[in-house]
């Protein structure tokens, strides 16, 4: 029984962070601040998400370029 | 049949085609890429789950919170498609898009071998969500429109006309997309996954999108133009190493 339950949080872990924790930390961050400005403001912030996923698409590939210029 | 119902049924069919179009896009995309046993048993228990609540629901079907589930179904596919974007934008800046044959590719033939018994969790979950959200959006579209002009059985009609017509020409496509490298097919998924993703996510917080469902176009088009720009700055700066698979 637990190990089935391992194997349903293990596959939710890896269906929504992958194997970048930080890219989609950005993401659930960009979304929760686009969802509280939204509720809380007359402001209609619909491009922040979209900035966000940008921003988190080119963090991520960065570190992985960074990351792979310092292996060579 | 007068005026009213000819209007009625249009505008009924042209509503259910938009999202009879994200759900063939999500299934197609998703079967295309992890094998199609998975993807329909997860399209076909979504569409048991959705029968079973319209069935049990009625008209009191739009009492249901549709923002929370576009806000979850949303944010969920956006994580997982950003994921598989980013892995092929780093492929294709190693391999171009013209290149096939890699291991990728066969991902697509892997249930006519030793693991067609196995079923794709990730595959079931993503047609699952595509499926039970857009159909939902559906029943939600005949019963506003068909209980507001007392033509319930005309709006059925209609959305179930969308339907067939769309999973006709899905299977046209299909055939088409079977020429497609698989890194690719993974890289125009990921970017439709991502495009519906954000489209939902900000739709379940309450705001309206510029220009209604035409935003999806425009959301295309900028992770198109923004993904591309980096397969070209990744190209000048190759990488170490392959990523995983998702």
């Amino acid at each position: 029984m637990l190990s089935y339950v391992k194997q349903f949080l293990r596959f939710w872990y890896r269906f929504i962070f992958g194997d970048d924790l930080i890219a989609a930390s950005l993401v659930i961050a960009g979304f929760i601040a686009t969802y509280f400005i939204a509720r809380s403001t007359s402001a209609r912030p619909f491009w922040l998400l979209p900035a966000v996923v940008l921003l988190s698409l080119s963090v991520s590939l960065f570190r992985r370029a960074r990351s792979a210029s310092k292996e060579r | 049949m007068n005026m009213h119902a000819v209007f009625l049924m249009l505008t009924v069919f042209l509503a259910a085609t938009v999202e009879v179009v994200e759900m063939a896009t999500i299934v197609l995309g998703v079967g295309m890429t992890r094998g199609w046993v998975s993807t329909f048993l997860g399209g076909g228990v979504g569409l048991l789950v959705l029968a079973g609540i319209v069935g049990g629901l009625g008209p009191l079907l739009i009492s249901i919170p549709i923002a929370v589930l576009r806000m979850i179904v949303g944010m969920l596919l956006l994580l997982f498609g950003l994921q598989w974007l980013r892995k092929s934008v780093i492929r294709i800046s190693q391999r171009g898009f013209l290149s096939g044959n890699d291991e990728e590719e066969a991902t697509t033939e892997r249930e006519s071998g030793p693991l067609r018994h196995r079923i794709d969790w990730t595959a079931f979950a993503l047609s699952f969500k595509g499926v039970f959200l857009e159909g939902l959006e559906i029943a939600f579209i005949v019963v506003t429109f068909g209980a507001a002009t007392d033509r319930i059985l005309l709006a059925v009609y209609a959305a179930l006309a969308a339907m067939v017509i769309v999973a006709g020409l899905s299977a046209l496509a299909r055939r088409g997309l079977k020429r497609v490298p698989g890194h690719v097919l993974k890289y125009i998924v990921g970017l439709l996954l991502t495009t519906y993703g954000t489209f939902w996510a900000v739709e379940g917080a309450d705001l309206a999108w510029p220009g209604g469902d035409l935003a999806i176009l425009g959301l295309l088009a900028l992770y198109a133009v923004a993904s591309l720009a980096a397969v070209w700055f990744l190209h000048r700066t190759p990488l170490a190493s392959s990523p995983g698979n998702a």
